[in-house]
């Protein structure tokens, strides 16, 4: 897995002007996450995670990033991630975004826990929400601890989970 | 108790020789009664003394043949014809009737197939009790249906104690009460009551394993009394018996569905899309779900049996205590609308793996063996060299409980030599 972040103009059309290279260098989207609560001067941080068949990783990144460059896409962070575990998928249910499903990603984030995947489901904004998270963990990390993390968050937040 | 002796020939000798003396005699006082009145009397005389004589010694011989062949009551010295089971079956519902209702469309294939005779003596209910000590007529009982207080052997205010038991003579007592999930009354104490008295017991009422496992196992063993408990989890299905099919293996996991009432109402919310409340209040229509049915969505029932799989099949020593349990009222019909987008079903599982026990809603593979509809049940056992293995059947009901009964009663009739 690749972990790029980026700074990108708050105006429409941005986000395609920094998928495009990835995607036109073989690169399998997973993710992507914007974080309008960290915006300065009108730029956005983003965070795309994707793959990129091994073979070709190294002549595409070099050609991406050089793209990207030329599209004035200031790249603040681009590391190839752990090798990965299996990947976990949860769903959560309650008010997810009513406790800050941004929080929630964060915190887990801060853990080495990426969530490429999410794709929710509600009636109505005051009724109760569910979630769907993929969850990508690193090698380091077993199964166990991965789930006492989001247990945790989870018990904290009122969610109820259900996992694979 | 009828026997036979295997070793008839010199049984035969002797009973020969007497028949033969005897003959001898009366030809003797045939002769000699030509001979005048007063000489026949006295051969009279001599003629019973004599019969009185080899009779006694006959039974002096029998009595010297047995010492010398060490002859026991073991099948390997006698043909057990017709040793009787008395049974005492306690709690006459749901499960008990149909018991009975398979016992008498059975009495024959038992008797041909295993020369397995039974007698039910008493019958107890939390208000009394039917007994007669030679046998209830299983027909006539039925036929009362729910009146079978009328009959005249009913007995108001009786209930299993010691004192009772040691005056009707059973050696089998089948446990078939309601459960009290917090403390396994009144059947863990019929339970304890009967094996301290040496009497075997075939229980379909999981309370008193999934609370007191390991005493219950110690007081049978220190009693010599077998307990047989399969319809306690899974009902028919022969779950706990397939331990003794894998002596070769290990079982290292278990993944199981336990509870059909769970299961019927996932299967409806994901087959129509419709919410928890309307597929409960379905099942509770259907019968399938009690009146109050926290036992079930909570998930403690499936908690309970969770608790005997594992300790029988794993080795444990585990209570309900010890279980993580979380029920299925939190679940939406839009979690499992995500859930299928991604090619997973929500099941309510319950789980025994590296020293845990689990009960909780789980994403599954749409295509996993465990996936399962309706009121079915299934238990997963992973095993070291055999891999997974996978049992399904009907969890509940009473005719499925009543076969499991029965399957324990002639397993504990086939090791105390009641049947063959």
């Amino acid at each position: 897995m690749i972990f790029l972040e980026c700074l990108i103009p708050d105006h429409p059309g941005s986000l395609i002007e920094l998928i495009k290279p990835i995607s036109n260098n073989h690169g399998n989207i997973y993710g992507i996450l914007h974080f309008h609560d960290r915006k300065k001067e009108n730029m956005i941080p983003v965070s795309v995670n994707f793959e990129i068949p091994e073979e070709l990783i190294e002549a595409s990144l070099e050609r991406l990033k050089k793209e990207l460059t030329e599209k004035n896409i200031h790249i603040e962070k681009l590391t190839m991630g752990d090798k990965t575990r299996q990947d976990l998928i949860v769903i959560l249910t309650g008010h997810v975004f009513d406790t800050d499903i941004v929080d929630t990603i964060k915190r887990l984030a801060a853990k080495n826990i990426k969530v490429p995947e999410l794709q929710a489901k509600f009636t109505e904004i005051s009724e109760i929400s569910n979630v769907k998270l993929k969850l990508v963990y690193p090698e380091s990390m077993t199964e166990h601890d991965l789930i006492q993390e989001i247990s945790s968050i989870c018990k904290e937040k009122n969610l109820f989970l259900i996992r694979t | 108790m009828e026997i036979e002796f295997l070793h008839g020939p010199n049984l035969i000798q002797i009973l020969l020789l007497v028949f033969f003396k005897f003959f001898i005699l009366l030809i003797e006082s045939y002769l000699n009664l030509n001979n005048g009145k007063k000489k026949s009397f006295n051969i009279y005389y001599k003629l019973i003394f004599n019969i009185i004589n080899y009779l006694i010694l006959s039974i002096l011989k029998i009595q010297e043949y047995i010492k010398q062949n060490e002859l026991k009551l073991y099948k390997s010295d006698f043909t057990v014809n017709s040793m009787e089971i008395k049974i005492a079956l306690i709690g006459y519902g749901n499960v008990g009737a149909s018991l009975l209702k398979i016992l008498k469309e059975k009495r024959q294939l038992l008797k041909n197939n295993f020369n397995m005779n039974y007698k039910v003596i008493a019958i107890f209910e939390y208000d009394g009790a039917l007994i007669k000590k030679d046998g209830i007529d299983i027909d006539s009982l039925l036929k009362k249906g729910d009146n079978y207080r009328e009959l005249p052997f009913w007995k108001d205010g009786i209930t299993f104690t010691n004192e009772l038991i040691s005056t009707i003579g059973i050696n089998l007592c089948i446990e078939a009460t309601p459960t009290n999930p917090d403390t396994g009354e009144p059947a863990l104490s019929h339970i304890k009551i009967a094996l301290n008295n040496g009497i075997d017991v075939v229980a379909s009422n999981k309370g008193p394993f999934y609370l007191e496992y390991d005493k219950i196992k110690k007081l049978a063993k220190e009693n010599n009394s077998y307990v047989n408990y399969e319809a306690t989890v899974a009902s028919c299905v022969p779950i706990l018996s397939l331990k003794n099919n894998l002596i070769g293996n290990t079982i290292t996991q278990i993944k199981a569905i336990l509870n059909g009432t769970c299961n019927y109402i996932l299967s409806r919310m994901t087959a129509e899309g419709i919410p928890f409340d309307i597929a409960l209040k379905e099942a509770q229509e259907l019968g399938f779900a009690e009146a109050n049915p926290s036992l079930d969505i909570d998930g403690w029932d499936a908690a309970g049996k969770l608790v005997i799989l594992a300790n029988e099949l794993l080795g444990w020593s585990k209570s309900i205590k010890d279980v993580d349990v979380r029920g299925i009222s939190g679940i939406t019909p839009q979690a499992i609308e995500l859930a299928k987008s991604d090619g997973y079903v929500i099941k309510h599982l319950a789980i025994a793996e590296n020293d845990k026990l689990l009960v909780e809603p789980r994403l599954l593979e749409r295509n996993s063996p465990l996936n399962i509809s309706g009121t079915l049940n299934v238990i997963e056992l992973l095993t070291d060299y055999a891999g997974p293995i996978v049992l399904m059947g009907r969890g509940a009901g009473g005719f499925e409980a009543a076969s499991a009964i029965l399957n324990g009663l002639i397993d504990i009739a086939k090791k105390r030599g009641y049947a063959k």
